[in-house]
């Protein structure tokens, strides 16, 4: 070993970067080589110097705030296309494991192996058809079953169904059907992609109280972070208002475990004034376990009892 | 964090499911804000890659074969944008704006200063760290990007070379080549400390 590939040695021996033979072939190395043996030393050094330099973690705020970006961001994408592997796992997914769908298919065998054995009594099982609302399955394939409710004693069932026949909407959210379809959206979609739309449809409409109600179950029991934190940006507005959404809101603030929702909740709390959400706001501001949490609940605290000292 | 589970979420976050996605990004996003923020050195700069990061992963989370960790696939993108950003901060006519951070002594915003937990009631002797490690600061802004992001990856994140060579695209070899030519520059301009330091070592032997 040369004193080059000693030096560039010993420096991958000190991050523990070498095999036993190449230990070894140093050591003979350093043995015979004053040079080497210093230039060691000062390696060490180095190491030692470079270790005051200790390493900073991210501060949590900045996390955050890092993440609230990100998702407003997202927002804006369009969705990325589905690799066909992952649309054809999804599909097996859903069919294999879901019990609806295997009501769904059991229910389309059961049709399908009626019609064909009957063949004849088609006219009388026409007649005997069950009334269809909200639209008539009209031969158009059963894609799933939504809902089963039954009733024994009557011998009486009403089923909810999807079928794979596409129908489309245009307009306003206005128009009472359309508003109707985005609440459904918002509310049973496992898409959370047209869930976040369907808030963007809906934020115009805070004033129709079943929006406001769909948006605080939202804002409660959402999966998504994103769909959480629309939602408390879509009842911005009505904050002042509305009981109802401060409470929905405050329970965010105590509940939720994203971070970033529980800053945005305290951001649009601050801008209401109201005397009900002051214990609240006191516990907060002494255990949250945020910093920006307890420095803007205790910045309310201080704002109400300036107004009305006790 | 199970492998498994992990694999769980990214078929899931491949398929369209945003909360997955959102979960992928908070187990790795501590490590790639670290990072950004230890080759920037600028707040606004970290959060400015930390976004392109995972909105370019978003995009391409579809193209993830497995071949390798998603950790490595992460930070592969992420070392990219720093690279990119560090690149083109040393182009524009300014200079690079970190030096003068480094100058100034001064953290960036959203960095605490590092705290030291050793015990040490000597005033003197604190200051004198808080010194060193600012001199240490401006050292490895001198590097090139690569250079200090290899330096960086293997010396404060504790990465093996393997695995930085996966996350830079490069062989082990050239990753090995980076270290230790950071390393001989770190040792010019550090070397001084480490002769002060030697000596006053010997002095209080003595």
């Amino acid at each position: 070993m040369d004193c080059h590939a000693a030096h560039r040695t010993l420096l991958l021996d000190l991050y523990g970067e070498i095999g036993t033979g190449e230990r070894g072939a140093l050591e003979a190395h350093l043995l015979t080589c004053e040079e080497c043996r210093l230039a060691a030393a000062g390696e060490r050094r180095l190491q030692s110097i470079l270790s005051e330099r200790i390493a900073e973690e991210p501060g949590d705020e900045l996390l955050d705030r890092c993440r609230r970006e990100l998702s407003s961001a997202l927002d804006a994408e369009p969705r990325p296309p589905r690799p066909w592997v992952s649309r054809l796992a999804a599909f097996w997914g859903t069919a294999r494991l879901s019990p609806a769908w295997g009501v769904a298919l059991l229910v389309a065998g059961f049709l399908v192996g009626g019609a064909t054995l009957r063949g004849g009594e088609r006219d009388a099982a026409r007649r005997r058809a069950p009334a269809a609302t909200g639209g008539t399955v009209s031969g158009a394939p059963l894609a799933n079953l939504m809902t089963l409710e039954s009733a024994p004693d009557r011998d009486h069932v009403r089923l909810s169904y999807d079928t794979l026949q596409r129908g489309s909407l245009e307009g306003s959210a206005d128009d009472p059907a359309i508003r109707e379809m985005l609440v459904r959206t918002l509310r049973d979609s496992l898409n959370a992609g047209l869930r976040l739309e369907a808030i963007d449809a809906l934020r115009r409409h805070t004033d129709e109280s079943v929006v406001r109600r769909a948006l605080l179950d939202t804002l409660r029991g959402d999966e998504n972070t994103g769909a959480r934190l629309k939602a408390i940006d879509a009842l911005h507005d009505r904050v002042a208002a509305d009981p109802e959404v401060r409470r929905g809101i405050l329970d965010a603030l105590e509940g939720d475990t994203n971070a970033g929702v529980r800053v945005s909740a305290i951001d649009a709390l601050s801008r209401a004034r109201d005397p009900q959400i002051l214990p609240a706001m006191e516990r907060l501001s002494r255990e949250a376990p945020d910093t920006y949490v307890r420095m803007r609940s205790g910045a309310f605290v201080d704002a109400m009892q300036a107004r009305n000292p006790r | 964090m199970q492998p498994s589970d992990e694999s769980r979420l990214i078929g899931e976050a491949q398929g369209g499911d945003r909360s997955a996605f959102e979960e992928l990004v908070r187990r790795h996003d501590r490590s790639v804000l670290r990072v950004a923020l230890r080759s920037v050195r600028s707040e606004d700069e970290a959060r400015d890659i930390y976004q392109e990061t995972f909105l370019r992963l978003y995009r391409t989370l579809g193209r993830f074969r497995h071949e390798c960790s998603l950790e490595t696939w992460i930070l592969r993108i992420a070392s990219n944008v720093c690279l990119d950003h560090l690149r083109r901060r040393a182009a524009r006519p300014e200079g690079p704006a970190p030096a003068r951070m480094a100058e100034s002594g001064v953290p960036p915003a959203g960095v605490a200063e590092p705290m030291d937990e050793r015990p040490d009631q000597d005033p003197e002797r604190a200051l004198a760290r808080r010194e060193m490690r600012h001199r240490i600061d401006a050292a490895l802004l001198q590097l090139a990007p690569r250079e200090r992001l290899v330096f960086e990856m293997r010396h404060y994140e504790g990465m093996r070379l393997r695995q930085i060579g996966e996350v830079i695209g490069t062989t082990e070899e050239t990753v090995k080549n980076c270290l230790f030519r950071a390393h001989q520059q770190l040792r010019g301009t550090l070397g001084d400390i480490g002769r002060f330091r030697g000596a006053g070592a010997r002095r209080q032997e003595a």
